[in-house]
Formats: structure tokens, C-alpha cells, sequence
């Protein structure tokens, strides 16, 4: 492990912002006892756009929390940008959070008593960095975020989407390898869900933003690179994006034409109808033809 | 953007509770500094009044008893080594009268050679037996200049002085404001002290030991006479004022205590509110030991600013208590005192309280992960209280008090006594507090088994299930009452026995002095005896003479109360030992009356005999009986005229007690006036002297309640603190038994019942640790001051504070109830 500059990172191989190896999660002990994940395994390449679903229950959530650092996991290992947390104490994650991790939140969690540039440069002054330079970064990335004529408000003053942009600016102020956004539509109504969703992908085309991104809607996944679908603390299905052309005859020409390829599929006992999940990932692009690629498991 | 702009918003961001931490440090700060600065100013008015008059390089030789002796008893003590000079003179006190007004002052006689010490300002220097010098802050107060004439009422009467000069400033150098120095001759015939003086001052050489230079001369004198550093002559003054101090220490430590217990309750509701604040930081990035910085700042930047408004509120206070005891004692104290120390130590106290509340707390929320506080729809846990803390807190309650029975059995000295009370009941009153969950958990579980109704039993299920926030609310409540019940029943008793003390022993008509004195009657102007003849012809049926004189008991300096009992009327005394007749008998035949604190300090009682320092020698004295006393601290015994002026040197009259006979008779009121204000001297009847004495005892018992009530003030913010936290925890509790159908008013009732079972659940602890400390309050008071009344549980009080604290508390819930009836029912729901 290395620190260049404000980052602190170990030796990124192939490009492997996060991996994820046989990542299990249980609470409780004996009868008590809920296995959240199972062994879950997991790559992210830089630039790569991940949305997770899944139904409630199916560990998400618990999913995001390990990789923030927020939880430890019971087994497995978690590596962000070539840096093991495995052993890591409570401050030393703190540490790789301030430095390499981007966390967005469903209910934005912008502190009410700071303005919308405060909130940005929030991270900055944990970090100490010098006040004057949080604050322009702030300013900058307000501006990036379309925010800039609403830096001096509260939160309050602002509307469910402009809180979310200035979240985004808090999450990005630090340069994070990796950006976490737990159901980050989850609290929008589907104009302003819709802006942030092209906002995030934004983010990834044009800053190659490693991205993590849980969520219960299926519109904002598909614009994810890849869709990794949990059931029962398992990867039920881990399905890549695909665009390609088409005739400007079947398909309105800024619809994208994207269909979802089926990477990795792992059954816990016995398969469920595979076909299942994956056509209804690809159902946008109805007709289109399922690349199966069962061997293909990440990371092993 | 930094981190401060964050506290510093945080600190806006509830300014109510922000003001009512600032109050609680501020008032316990200020209560700090303006006990230290009065104690300070006191003290140092006492010592620079001996020093001023003695001068500071110096020792001095006194007499025991501080009577006067021949100048020749000190021959030969020049040729001791690191001696340099040796000066007689003589100190005493006096009354100036300048038109109508009189002022007691402290004069020095001194060789006209020597005066060369005391350069002028203005005028010039001594050159006769019928001048004075006088110090310019006092010449200034009289609007006095050279030529100008004054009176002097000593012993000897009332002589005619011209003053020659004003003195180059020295300092404050006397509680009146100034010293006066005329030449030894005259001083001699003011104090009827022919060929005699009362002191000398011994002037060292510059590289000498004073230590072995003190040892030698000690050495050298005859028995009857000491050698001093000159401050010490101030003793008794300052013994006088120990009980004040003693319980102005008290109050301020108590202050203290209850300031860091309302910065904790409100440190802790607001961690509590905080909480996924505290985690979205940590998921930022903060670490723990940058958020538990993150949070102590924030307290003790509070705790900076209350420092500096409780210096400002604590010079406030000292004015008005400076201001109040010279209205309470009737004499004139010196301007205020600033020092660096009781700022210093409220520069330390405040962050150092603010910090002592906050820390546990704080490295708690610090250390908790921030994952909980983010999940959505999270609620708040039940708040443990830690099996650590009322284990300590029973700990600290039982050294409490076992060090309480310890000052009740007198197994310390008097001054460790005075010292260690304030830290006995600092123990009981932290103690209690952190115990209180012992006494709190049984009695939420009574509550629970009591038909409450709806209301009340909801309110008692949500007061249980934040156990730790209720404890800590109903422990600043218990902290108010035991304040209220503890003090206010001392003070009520310490004024009941006051009150019965002056009826007792101020029994005459009219009284008659040069000047009012002091309260440790160290500058207590004499007046010649002859002038009761004078006041017998202006038709007083009966005259009475009384001198304090400061003597030496048991080495222990006391003040002598001389006084002539008429045969006629009853005996003037507040006896607690001893019958009349007999005492009368006693006090004839020359044995004496304790004062009931000095009994007690000394361990005499009633058939003892005491050991008397006189001119002569020691002498044993038989005591006659003990009477309630409170001059000199209570460190005083009265003698019979005759005896005194037998035994000790009388100084002439400080108050003559007139009497004005059958109530058919004539008064010879306007008589004495007449003559009185003829003679400059003072006259006071005894209507107007109990009316003045009970409107002080009026305001000083009014302040003190004004400042109970702001106790109780404090607490009533802590409810609403803790009522607005459990609104805000019940919010979605209330939007559906909102939407079940429970009216509005339903809702307000349950918030108002949780205040007054808030005050509930302090009230037994509050009101038995309350009488605890009252108790331990009077046993101590009673040693240092003399009072003797049996500790006697005053239901009235008791019963009232309970009351005002349950009143207060449902006023307290009005504001958190009204928030509580209009949260909209859907967004309740929702949240």
C-alpha cells in the first residue's frame, strides 16, 4: 500500500478498482442466525457503471455497506483500488473512505446546518484540506452539477433533486475511485430520478467514474454497463450491457439501443428459470438475442 | 469551509439550548468568580488595612490582647541582627466626623521625626500634636484639604484636629476608604495611652531573615508581647469571615456541579439528535478520534464562552454582593478587587467543565457505528445507562457521606473542617446524581403498576424506555431541589436565629457610638466613658456600655465582648447553657459567657475554665454559661465591664445601650438626638435598627431566592430539552395513535405527564438528599458561627420546593406538548 498525493492506493491489476472475493455477511449466531450474503464475487473496472438489485432482503443494502467500510464482513475479501480491508481497524477505513470512496444516500444525509457549498467541500475539511481550496473545488463541481447559482442554500431551500446533485458534488469532491449510490432515485419523483440517472452517466462517459449503484428501479439500471441482479445474498444474475446500432426505422434515435448479456449466473441449490431475470433485464430490447457466458465468473 | 464552520453552525442551530448551556456555565462561573473576587477583596482590605498602617517590610510587636505597653519593653531589640530600625506607634481605630458625616478609620500615631515615611501630596508634613495627615482616597470621599478642620471621637472624647496634608497614595489602605496619621503625643492622649504605645514597628535590613530576625526578638520579649508580621493582627477578621466564605464556597462548588450536569444533559440530547449527523461525517470520512475532537470542541468552545460571560456575570455579581453585604453588615467595604486568579480559574473551569461533561459521551458516540444511524427508518434504541456510572456515583455518595460524619463528629480541625466541606457535599451532590438511576428504575417500575390512565401510562412507557435521558433530566431536577431545600432551609434558619439573636441581645432603646463599625469590629471607634453621665442627663433611665476588645484565648484570638448588665432588666444574652440568675451571678463575680462557636471550637462547656492572655499573665476564668453569639464569627465570650477593664484595657466605649425607662415616662428620644447630633455622634433607635437589620436580612434573603428560583429556571430548560427530544422520538409513535383516533389534546396530555413525572421521580431522592445536605449544612454553619438551634425539618419549604419543581416542569412541558398536538398526522406517519 502506497500514498500518492491525497490518494492512498496499492496496485490496481488490470485495471480492478474493486474486488470482491467470496464476500459473506451473517448477523446474529445460532437460531438467530441470517446469512445476508453468500460468497458473493465481484470485479469492478475503472470506468465501470455496476447497478445492483434485487428483491428486499436479498442484501443489497448489506452489499454496499461492506464495500463503503461502513460494516466488516464475516468472510471474504474486499480490495478498492489494490488496497485489502481486510484487518483494517474502524479509523483506518475511515481513512480509505475519506480518500478512495464516493457514498451517495437515498436520503441525500446533506447536514441541514451547512450550505449546498459547505456540504460539498464537507469531505475536503474532513480531510483538512485548506479552506479556501474546498471551497472552489465545491464551487467547481456545483457548477458541474448544474448547481452553481444555488451554492449559498440549505438544503431545506433546495428541491428533493438539487439535494441529490449536491450530493453527488460531495461524493465526487474527493476524486473517489469508486462512487457508492445507495437507491440514489429512491426519494425522486421519475423527471428529477431521470435527471440524476443522466447525471451519473455522465459522470461515467465522460470521467470514466467507477460506479456501484443500488437500486430497486429498472429504467435507471438499464443504464448501468452491467446489472447484477441478488437473491438470498447470491448473484443471481450478472448481465452486461451491449449497445449497438440499429435503423433509425425500429428504435427513436435517442433511445439507445442497449440490450443485457447474462455474464455469470450462480443457482444456490437449483437453478431458477434463468431465462426469467435475464429476459426481463432485456425486455427494452425485446427480440434481441441472450449471450450466455456461464463460465465467465469474476475475479476467481 | 472547515470543520469549525460546522460547530459553529451547529452551535446556532439550536440557540435556545445553546443559551441554556451558556447560562449553566456562565451562572456557575460567575457564581465562581464573584465568591473568589469578594473573599479576595475582603481579605485584602483586611490585610492591607494592618499593613497599610504598619507597612509591609516590617514586623511588628504587639501586645497580646493588643492593649498598650511601655516603650521600654522592646529596649535592646535594636542591636538584634537584621534589624534595622525600630519604630513605636500607636494604632487604633477612630471616628472622623467632618460635618454630618462620621466615619470610623484607622489612625496612627507615630514619632513627628518619623513621618518622613509617609511623604505628602499635598500640604505638608506633621509639625504638631494638633494635625493630620489624611489618605487621599479618604480626604477625597470627605472632600477634605489642608486647612480643612475635623473631629476625632476617641476615648478621650472629642478633639479638634486641623489637617496639614494629604498623603501620597499608599494603596487601599482601610475598608473605610483611608487612614488618617497624627503625631505619637496626640495619638497617645486620643487613646489614653500616656507614655505608652501599642505597637512597634520593627523595620528589617534589606538582605535580613525576616524568619530568624522574627525568632529572635520573640526570644527576647517579655510574655505579654508578640512579634508579628503585621497582616496577622487581621486574624480574627478574617475567622469572622470564614463562615461567609465557607458557605459563599459551597454555593459557588454547587453551582458548578449543577452547570457541567445541564452541560451534559443538553451534550447528550444533543448527541442524541445527532446521531446519523455523526454518521454521515464518519461515512465521510471522519474518524473516530476526529469526531470525538469535532464534538469536545464544540462543548468546549461553549464552555470558553461561558467562561468569559461568567467573568463579566461573576464581576456583576460581586458588586451586588459586596453591595449587599455592606448593606447586611452596615459597613463601608472597599471597591472590588480584580485579580487574575478567579479569571484564571473560570478560564480553566469552563472548558475544563465543559470537557469533564462531555468527554465520556462523546468518545461514546464516536466509537458507535455509523451504519445503524443510516439505515432508513431507524429509531432510536433505549438508552442504557452503564452499571459503571451509578456504581460510581454510589461510590462517591457513600465517601460522601462518611466524610459528612466525619466533619459532624469533629475529627477534623476547624480549618480542615472548613475545607473539606464544600468537597463533602461536591461528593454527596455528584453522588446523587449518577446514583439516581438506582432510585429512578424501581419507581418508573411503580409507575408503571399505577392506573395512570392512557396518557400516563404512555408517557411512562416512553420515560422508560429513554432511561438514560430521563435519569440524567430528573438528576439536574433533583440537583435544583436539593439546592433549594438544602440552602433554602439553612438560610431560613440561619435569618430565624438571627432575628431571635438581635430581639435577645439588642434590648435597648437607642443606641449610641462615634461611627459605625465594622463586621469584625476591627475598626470599632472608641468613645470616652464619661459620656454616659452626659447621656444619663438627657433623661435615659438606664445606660449601658459595651467594648469589643480582640484577646488571646487558649492561643486563640477571640473578641471580647465587655458590657455592663443592668440590674433592672433582663440579662442580654441569647443563653443556651446556664440560667439567668445564675449567669448574672457569675458574670458579677468576674467569670465569663462563650459564645457557643468558640465553646464548641475550644471544647468548654458550662463549669469549665478558660485561659485568658492579659497584661499580667495568663488568667483562669470560670465559664458561667454559653449564649448564641455571632460577632467575631462567633468566636467570642462576653466579660463584665468591671472585669474587663480588671483583666484587659479597656479602649473606652464602643456602643452605649440606652434605655428609656417605664413606658409612662417621658421618652428622652428627641433629647438624645439633640445631643447626639450636637456631639456628632451617632444615634440609632431600636425600631430603626431592627427595621434596617431585617430589610438587609429582607434582601439578602430575597437575592438568595432569586437565585434558587434561577436554579429552578435551569432545570425547567432541561425538560424542555429532554420533552422536545422524546417529542421528536414519538413523532411517528404519535401520528398513529393520531390515526387510531387519539385527539389532539390527548396527545399534549402525554407530554405534559411526562414533565410531571419527570418531577416526580426527583422528588422523594431530591427532597431526602435536600434535608441530607441541610443537615450537614447547619451542623457545619452552626460550629463556625455559633448558632445553636436544633436542626428542625421545615415541612413548609420542603413541601413548597416540591411543588414549585412539579409546576415548573408542567410549565416546562407546555412549548413540547404544543409541538407535540400540531405535527401534521400523515407526515408523522411517514417519518
Amino acid at each position: 500500500m502506497r500514498s500518492v498525493g491525497t490518494r492512498w492506493i496499492g496496485d490496481i491489476v488490470d485495471n480492478a478498482v474493486l474486488e470482491v472475493v467470496g464476500l459473506t455477511k451473517a448477523y446474529g449466531t445460532g437460531a438467530t442466525r441470517v446469512e445476508a450474503l453468500r460468497g458473493i464475487d465481484l470485479t469492478l473496472r475503472r470506468g465501470e457503471f455496476v447497478a445492483v438489485m434485487g428483491p428486499s432482503g436479498s442484501g443489497k443494502s448489506s452489499l454496499l455497506h461492506l464495500l463503503a467500510g461502513l460494516d466488516r464482513p464475516t468472510a471474504g475479501s474486499i480490495r478498492i483500488g489494490g488496497v485489502d480491508m481486510a484487518g483494517m481497524s474502524e479509523d483506518e477505513r475511515a481513512l480509505l473512505r475519506r480518500r478512495q470512496i464516493g457514498l451517495m444516500f437515498q436520503s441525500f444525509q446533506l447536514l441541514d446546518t451547512l450550505t449546498a457549498e459547505e456540504n460539498v467541500a464537507l469531505p475536503l475539511a474532513i480531510g483538512g484540506f485548506p479552506a479556501d481550496e474546498a471551497r472552489q473545488r465545491a464551487a467547481r463541481l456545483l457548477g458541474a452539477v448544474g448547481l452553481a447559482a444555488r451554492r449559498p442554500h440549505r438544503p431545506h431551500e433546495l428541491s428533493g433533486g438539487e439535494q441529490q446533485r449536491v450530493a453527488i458534488a460531495r461524493a465526487l469532491v474527493v476524486e473517489p475511485l469508486l462512487l457508492l449510490a445507495d437507491e440514489p432515485t429512491g426519494n425522486l419523483d421519475s423527471v428529477q430520478g431521470d435527471k440524476i440517472m443522466a447525471l451519473l452517466r455522465q459522470l461515467v462517459e465522460e470521467h470514466r467514474q467507477t460506479m456501484l449503484m443500488v437500486t430497486h428501479d429498472a429504467d435507471h439500471a438499464a443504464r448501468a454497463d452491467r446489472i447484477i441482479h441478488l437473491r438470498d445474498g447470491r448473484i443471481d444474475t450478472n448481465v452486461r450491457r451491449v449497445e449497438e446500432r440499429e435503423p433509425a426505422r425500429s428504435r427513436p434515435a435517442d433511445v439507445p439501443r442497449v440490450r443485457h448479456v447474462v455474464e455469470c449466473v450462480e443457482w444456490s441449490v437449483e437453478p431458477p428459470p434463468c431465462s426469467f431475470n435475464a429476459v426481463s433485464f432485456v425486455a427494452p430490447c425485446a427480440g434481441d438475442a441472450l449471450e450466455h457466458a456461464p463460465g465467465s465468473r469474476e475475479a476467481a | 469551509m472547515n470543520l469549525w464552520t460546522y460547530n459553529l453552525r451547529e452551535i446556532q442551530r439550536r440557540p435556545g439550548r445553546t443559551i441554556l448551556t451558556l447560562l449553566g456555565i456562565a451562572l456557575g462561573l460567575a457564581t465562581v468568580v464573584a465568591t473568589r473576587l469578594s473573599i479576595r477583596t475582603v481579605d485584602l482590605a483586611y490585610r492591607e488595612l494592618f499593613e497599610g498602617v504598619s507597612g509591609r517590610p516590617a514586623l511588628e510587636i504587639a501586645a497580646k490582647g493588643q492593649g498598650g505597653f511601655a516603650a521600654e519593653a522592646a529596649s535592646g531589640l535594636d542591636r538584634v541582627a537584621g534589624v534595622k530600625a525600630i519604630v513605636p506607634r500607636i494604632q487604633s481605630a477612630a471616628a472622623l466626623v467632618c460635618g454630618s458625616q462620621s466615619v470610623a478609620i484607622p489612625l496612627l500615631g507615630l514619632d513627628v521625626n518619623g513621618a518622613a515615611d509617609w511623604p505628602v501630596r499635598d500640604g505638608r508634613a506633621l509639625r504638631d500634636d494638633a494635625e493630620l495627615l489624611l489618605d487621599p482616597a479618604l480626604a477625597a470621599s470627605l472632600h477634605l484639604s489642608p486647612g480643612a478642620s475635623v473631629e476625632i471621637w476617641s476615648p478621650a472624647g472629642s478633639t479638634p484636629l486641623r489637617v496639614c496634608g494629604i498623603l501620597q497614595p499608599r494603596g487601599t489602605s482601610a475598608a473605610a476608604g483611608g487612614q488618617g496619621v497624627v503625631s505619637l503625643a496626640c495619638a497617645q492622649r486620643l487613646f489614653n495611652l500616656p507614655q505608652r504605645i501599642n505597637s512597634i514597628q520593627i523595620r528589617l535590613a534589606d538582605d535580613a531573615d525576616s524568619v530568624a530576625v522574627q525568632a529572635e526578638i520573640a526570644r527576647l520579649l517579655p510574655p505579654h508581647l508578640i512579634v508579628q508580621a503585621p497582616g496577622a493582627r487581621g486574624e480574627l477578621a478574617r475567622a469572622t469571615l470564614a463562615s461567609a466564605e465557607q458557605g459563599l464556597s459551597a454555593l459557588s462548588l454547587v453551582a458548578l456541579i449543577a452547570a457541567t450536569f445541564v452541560i451534559l444533559n443538553t451534550f447528550l440530547l444533543n448527541l442524541g439528535e445527532r446521531r446519523k449527523q455523526i454518521a454521515v461525517l464518519r461515512s465521510l470520512g471522519a474518524s473516530q478520534r476526529q469526531m470525538l475532537r469535532l464534538l469536545l470542541r464544540e462543548t468546549v468552545l461553549l464552555g470558553g464562552i461561558g467562561a468569559v460571560v461568567g467573568c463579566a456575570g461573576g464581576i456583576g455579581l460581586a458588586v451586588g454582593l459586596n453591595y449587599l453585604m455592606q448593606k447586611f453588615l452596615g459597613i463601608a467595604l472597599p471597591s472590588l478587587k480584580l485579580s487574575a486568579e478567579p479569571f484564571v480559574l473560570a478560564a480553566l473551569l469552563g472548558p475544563g467543565a465543559a470537557m469533564a461533561a462531555a468527554v465520556v459521551p462523546a468518545w461514546r458516540a464516536s466509537r458507535r457505528p455509523p451504519l445503524m444511524e443510516l439505515l432508513p427508518g431507524r429509531m432510536h434504541g433505549e438508552e442504557a445507562v452503564s452499571r459503571r456510572v451509578w456504581q460510581f456515583g454510589l461510590f462517591l455518595l457513600v465517601a460522601g457521606i462518611v466524610l459528612e460524619i466525619a466533619l459532624g463528629r469533629g475529627l477534623f480541625s476547624d480549618s480542615w473542617s472548613r475545607n473539606l466541606l464544600p468537597p463533602a457535599l461536591a461528593l454527596l451532590l455528584v453522588g446523587g446524581v449518577l446514583a439516581l438511576p438506582l432510585v429512578v428504575a424501581p419507581l418508573l417500575n411503580l409507575l408503571t403498576r399505577l392506573p395512570l390512565g392512557l396518557e400516563g401510562g404512555l408517557a411512562v412507557q416512553q420515560l422508560a424506555r429513554q432511561r438514560g435521558r430521563t435519569c440524567l433530566t430528573a438528576g439536574v431536577l433533583f440537583l435544583a431541589l436539593v439546592v433549594a431545600i438544602a440552602f433554602g432551609q439553612a438560610l431560613r434558619t440561619t435569618l430565624r436565629e438571627l432575628q431571635q439573636w438581635y430581639r435577645q441581645t439588642v434590648v435597648a432603646d437607642f443606641l449610641i457610638r462615634g461611627a459605625m463599625p465594622d463586621s469584625s469590629f476591627a475598626l470599632a471607634p472608641a468613645l470616652p466613658e464619661s459620656l454616659a453621665d452626659e447621656i444619663r442627663t438627657c433623661g435615659a433611665a438606664s445606660v449601658e456600655c459595651i467594648s469589643f476588645l480582640p484577646a488571646e484565648v487558649e492561643a486563640r484570638q477571640v473578641l471580647v465582648l465587655a458590657r455592663t448588665f443592668a440590674a433592672n432588666r433582663p440579662l442580654p444574652l441569647d443563653l443556651q447553657d446556664g440560667d439567668e440568675a445564675g449567669v448574672r451571678r457569675g458574670l458579677l463575680a468576674g467569670e465569663v459567657v462563650l459564645g457557643v462557636g468558640l465553646a464548641r471550637t475550644l471544647g468548654l462547656k458550662r463549669g469549665d475554665t478558660l485561659k485568658l492572655t492579659t497584661e499580667q499573665g495568663v488568667r483562669e476564668l470560670r465559664i458561667a454559661g454559653t449564649a448564641v453569639e455571632y460577632a467575631g464569627g462567633g468566636l467570642a465570650l462576653y466579660l463584665e465591664w468591671e472585669t474587663a477593664r480588671r483583666l484587659l484595657e479597656l479602649p473606652g466605649v464602643h456602643v452605649f445601650l440606652v434605655g428609656k425607662g417605664a413606658s409612662g415616662a417621658p421618652s428622652p428620644e428627641a433629647k438624645l438626638k439633640d445631643f447626639c447630633d450636637s456631639q456628632h455622634l451617632l444615634f440609632q433607635s431600636n425600631a430603626d435598627l431592627r427595621s434596617v437589620i431585617e430589610g438587609m436580612l429582607d434582601r439578602v434573603g430575597g437575592a438568595l431566592w432569586g437565585l434558587m428560583a434561577l436554579a429552578f429556571a435551569v432545570a425547567s430548560l432541561g425538560i424542555v430539552n429532554t420533552l422536545t427530544m422524546n417529542v421528536h422520538d414519538q413523532t411517528r409513535e404519535f401520528g398513529v395513535l393520531r390515526a387510531l383516533g387519539l385527539k389532539r389534546i390527548q396527545v399534549g396530555k402525554i407530554v405534559v405527564s411526562q414533565a410531571v413525572l419527570l418531577a416526580t421521580l426527583s422528588l422523594v431522592p431530591g427532597a431526602l438528599a435536600g434535608i441530607g445536605m441541610a443537615y450537614a449544612i447547619h451542623r457545619s454553619s452552626a460550629a463556625g458561627v455559633g448558632g445553636s438551634m436544633p436542626f428542625k425539618m421545615d415541612f413548609m419549604l420542603i413541601a413548597g420546593s416540591c411543588a414549585v419543581a412539579v409546576l415548573m416542569a408542567a410549565l416546562a412541558s407546555l412549548s413540547p406538548a404544543r409541538q407535540a398536538v400540531r405535527l401534521p398526522v400523515t407526515a408523522a406517519i411517514q417519518q
